[in-house]
């Protein structure tokens, strides 16, 4: 059996003049320091890119032959609505057509849109977007956004080649390439 | 301790338990906010950002950047826009000269670099990427004028830089 007195137990904080105190001044002089380090390097915007193509000329001869029936996705911006046409380019072409609006109900149900026709016709990742002089930018990345990209919530789409995409980082893309058709001279 | 003494030889004790344990909840969350990201970016402050779900983080600086008043390629001014709008006499082909010319200089300087990297190597060179950071407001028309001018600089991808609404 142990010979030591037994020490009778303080709580901290007590209120007694005996009472042993935590010394947090240092505590609070770290804490200071590292909030002011922190709060001056934090980045309250995340920056991003949306990425578009412009039509261009190509003298190479490794030009791919397109297959003789393809399927085109064309995309009109106007001040005041989107305007989407598909068609495929030889007969039967089933040329269909469908507007929307900008605001939010109306995105939405364009994007929807946009997926039905990714999955209608899997091997085609291209739309050509054409847009008028006056159409405002953000709305202009409002509809690049429901062209492009499946929102983080969205399940991944049932792609052929969905599994190497995923490998790849790329399959929250829905149309992954954009060409901006009215950039020409 | 911090203590405030008073004339009656009293002793006031601050209590900064709270005060630490504010500090703590600040510097969690600020410890979770911090980003690694290489690419750090201040965004100009004479223009807004439009919002974007985009998932791909920006990669390199922008070169053109566009606020509400000027055009400015690697930070030097190159254009003054009039109410949004590009003067008349700085628009030829339906490009922004100014631009053209500047963007040229950095398709040259590119290049250059490309061709070093590649050590000699006859293959094609990739065709040119830029970044572009532009006001929420204007109008497409400044946009394609842009894309124009780089167009004709043999720059066929356009990176828009967007503030992402999920950080």
């Amino acid at each position: 059996m142990s010979n030591h007195k037994k020490r009778k137990w303080i709580p901290s904080g007590g209120s007694g003049p005996d009472a042993p105190e935590l010394n947090i001044m240092p505590f609070i002089d770290i804490f200071s320091m590292l909030n002011t380090f922190l709060l001056v390097s934090a980045a309250f915007i995340g920056l991003g890119i949306v990425e578009v193509q412009v039509p261009f000329l190509s003298n190479s001869p490794d030009v791919k032959e397109l297959p003789t029936r393809s399927f085109s996705v064309r995309v009109d911006l106007d001040d005041a609505e989107i305007k989407v046409t598909s068609q495929w380019t030889e007969n039967p072409v089933d040329k269909q057509e469908k507007s929307f609006k900008y605001d939010d109900g109306e995105i939405v149900k364009f994007h929807q849109e946009m997926i039905a026709l990714r999955t209608k016709v899997p091997e085609n990742d291209k739309v050509t977007v054409f847009a008028a002089d006056t159409v405002k930018y953000e709305n202009i990345v409002k509809a690049l956004d429901a062209i492009k990209t499946l929102k983080e919530n969205e399940p991944r789409l049932a792609l052929p080649n969905a599994e190497e995409l995923h490998k790849t980082g790329k399959d929250f893309f829905l149309f992954e390439k954009v060409v901006m058709g009215s950039v020409i001279l | 301790m911090a203590s405030a003494g008073g004339d009656s030889g009293e002793t006031l004790s601050l209590n900064l338990t709270p005060m630490l344990d504010i500090f703590s909840i600040l510097v969690t969350f600020l410890l979770m906010s911090y980003s690694t990201d290489p690419t750090n970016h201040d965004v100009d402050q004479n223009l807004e950002l439009p919002d974007s779900i985009t998932l791909v983080s920006m990669d390199e600086v922008p070169s053109i950047v566009v606020n509400k008043n000027e055009i400015l390629i690697n930070n030097k001014k190159v254009v003054t826009l009039q109410n949004g709008k590009v003067a008349p006499a700085d628009i030829q082909q339906g490009a922004i000269f100014p631009v053209f010319q500047e963007l040229v200089e950095i398709a040259k300087v590119n290049k250059a670099a490309a061709e070093i990297l590649r050590g000699g190597d006859e293959k094609k060179a990739k065709p040119g990427e830029i970044t572009i950071e532009m006001d929420r407001k204007h109008d497409f028309e400044l946009l394609r004028r842009l894309m124009l001018a780089g167009s004709q600089a043999e720059f066929i991808t356009f990176k828009l830089l967007v503030a992402k609404e999920h950080i």
